[in-house]
Order: structure tokens, then sequence, then C-alpha cells
């Protein structure tokens, strides 16, 4: 088989073997819930950190403020 | 993944301009214990393994059912995106991506975070010249990576006493206009900066137009194209960029231009491939190890 068969695309620019019912080819709608909006707080962050220390964001932002990133995961 | 590794790299800017930088995932805590000891990462890496956090955001993936992918903890993943947030846990911007697997570069984080003009990197610069303009294009980043948007960075010099046309100005005159293209690259909309109004030759009404030295910025993003164009990751990538436009003085219009100019941009390697069979693997072996389900 070559490389280019079994390739399922997606309105976004992917290929995948995986086809596009599955889990992670399901992709939102354009007015995907997003959180807290621009002038509102955010819900308090207490949470372990890679070494399993309690990190509590409110406690630890700097002088200016903070970035928080929301990621899928560290491996995929 | 690639974007911890990039964020790692301007966390020393962010904390210097008095930020501090944290990611969160629904990752148990062994796996990014022993994703920060291979790649050095020492910003906090939080554990929403339960995602808790990422439910109380509102911004769990509800697209993915609790029975899918188990071994790789698919459900509990938030959308991506980033929150900028003030010293009183207010947000003050926030950018999220609609597919989970696109992500903004460290460079765009760290300007947008300070509200700076993004640093063209010089090894992805290229200047080109016509008879009165200079263009010079570059990319936020030394090189791009699959899915990871960059920004390109095009800067357009325009001489003392020239102006050029922005959107806005009548039919006759050609306005100011950028067009990017290249096999394997998504690019969004372009950012254009504010437009200054002038009289202007033969017009009754004050005209938008742009003098001096511009920016103009749009997010570029190699897909999985690349892989399928020549069935393995290429290690460079030629990006085009067309530039056209129309000077002016205050007495007359010189003729319509356009410059041409090719930027190669190199494709980083990725640290995502090593991921899947990592992570499902080591899911795994954790859980024989201790015990109790991580998933």
């Amino acid at each position: 088989m070559s490389p280019t068969e079994n390739q399922y695309y997606d309105e976004f620019g992917f290929y995948s073997p995986q086809e596009l019912t599955r889990a992670t080819r399901r992709q939102p709608e354009k007015d995907f819930h997003t959180g807290p909006e621009v002038g509102e707080v955010v819900p308090s962050v207490v949470l372990p950190d890679q070494t399993g220390d309690l990190v509590d964001v409110a406690e630890s932002l700097g002088s200016n403020g903070g970035v928080v990133v929301f990621h899928r995961s560290a491996y995929w | 993944m690639t974007q911890l590794v990039q964020l790692q790299g301007i966390k020393e800017n962010l904390e210097e301009a008095g930020y501090s930088l944290f990611a969160i995932s629904n990752d148990p805590v062994e796996i990014l214990g022993e994703f920060a000891v291979k790649h050095d990462i020492t910003f906090p890496l939080l554990s929403d393994s339960d995602s808790t956090v990422i439910r109380a955001f509102g911004i769990m993936n509800e697209l993915i059912r609790p029975d899918e992918g188990r071994s790789m903890r698919w459900y509990g993943i938030p959308y991506p995106g980033t929150y900028y947030l003030d010293a009183n846990m207010i947000v003050t911007d926030k950018d999220f991506h609609q597919h989970h697997a696109r992500r903004a570069s460290g460079a765009s984080v760290l300007a947008r975070a300070l509200g700076e003009e993004m640093e063209v990197h010089s090894e992805a610069e290229s200047v080109s010249v016509s008879g009165q303009i200079e263009v010079a294009i570059g990319l936020s980043e030394p090189a791009l990576q699959l899915e990871v948007v960059s920004q390109l960075l095009i800067d357009i010099e325009i001489p003392e006493g020239l102006h050029a046309y922005a959107s806005g100005a009548p039919d006759q005159f050609a306005r100011l206009s950028v067009e990017v293209g290249a096999d394997g690259i998504r690019t969004g909309d372009v950012s254009w900066p504010a437009s200054e109004s002038m009289k202007t030759l033969g017009v009754d009404e004050a005209v938008p137009v742009y003098k001096g030295r511009i920016r103009v910025s749009l997010p570029i993003t190699v897909t999985s194209d690349v892989i399928r164009l020549g069935h393995e990751i290429p290690e460079t990538l030629q990006v085009s960029v067309t530039v056209d436009f129309q000077l002016c003085d205050d007495d007359e219009c010189f003729l319509p231009e356009r410059i041409q100019a090719t930027l190669i941009c190199a494709l980083d390697r990725l640290v995502e491939p090593e991921g899947l069979s990592t992570y499902a693997e080591r899911v795994e072996a954790i859980e024989a190890q201790t015990g109790r389900p991580v998933r």
C-alpha cells in the first residue's frame, strides 16, 4: 500500500489514517465554548505540577499576571 | 509536545516582563514529570487528571465520549487555547483554536502577552527591493513546525514623501495587497496596521493611506499536507509572497508595481511522532507499577 492510501482528509487540512468519525477527528463548530471572556475572572486553579507539588495559579502569578495554556497532552 | 518546548523557550522573557507561565492538560503527574525531565521543562505543567479545572473553565472537548481512546486519555481534554491574565486572575486576552492539533507558537504567545510587535527571525528573512520600496519578509520563529501557528511578518518601507493606498481607497488607486502561496500551508487573515487619512490627488475626500514603515502579519501553519506531498516531511518549504501596491507623492502617482519574494522556511523536526505509542505504553506501565488506574 502506498503511504497516501487509506488517508482521510478533513476541512482543516489534516490527513490521517483515522476516519473522520473517530473521537480525535471530531472538531467543534466555529462558535465552540472558549470559557471566560475578556474582563471576567477565571475559576480558581489549584493543581499538582510535574513534580506532584500543588500549585495555586492565583498565588503564583507574576507582578503583571500570567499566561495559562490549555493543551491536549504533553505526548500527543 | 512541540508547543511546550517552544513555551519553555519564552519562559524567561515572560518572567522578566512580570508574567508567569502555566500549562494545563489532563495528563497524569507521572507523564508530565517524565516529559518535563526529557525536554528540560521548568515551568509548571499542571495535571488536571479528572478535568475538574477544564470543566470549571467550560472548555472540555465534549465531542469525545468517555469510552473513547482510553489509553490515550482522549476523554477530558480541553479545547486548546491560551488565557492571558492580569495579576487578579482577570482575562485580558485569549486565543483558542478550533482544531485540537493546532496551537500558537512560542513567539506568538510572547508577543501577545507583552503586546509587542514580533521580532523577525533573521534566519528566515528575505528582502526584496523594487525601484522605490523595500520589503522584508520573515517568520516569528526560526523554523515552521507542523500544525504550530507561526506568524509571517512582512515589513514594508515606504520612502519619505510617498504613500501607498490602504483598504477603503477609491478604485482608481491600486491598494496595497499581499498574497501568500505555498503547497502544504494554510494562512489566516492578514492583519493590517491602522492607515492614515490624507487628501490626495484629484479626490475631494480624505483617502486611507500608509506612510513610512508598516508591519503586515498573517498566521501561517504547515499542515499535514506536506507529509502527503512527499510522503515524508521535507526539510524546507518555499513560501512565495506577492506584494501589490501603488505609490504616489503629493504631485503624481507612479504605475502600480508588484514585488515577488520567496522565503525558504526551514521545517523543524517534531517532538510529536515519538508521542503516541510512548504515551499509551507509559500509561499502561504506570498502571501496572502503581496498581491504580491513571485513565
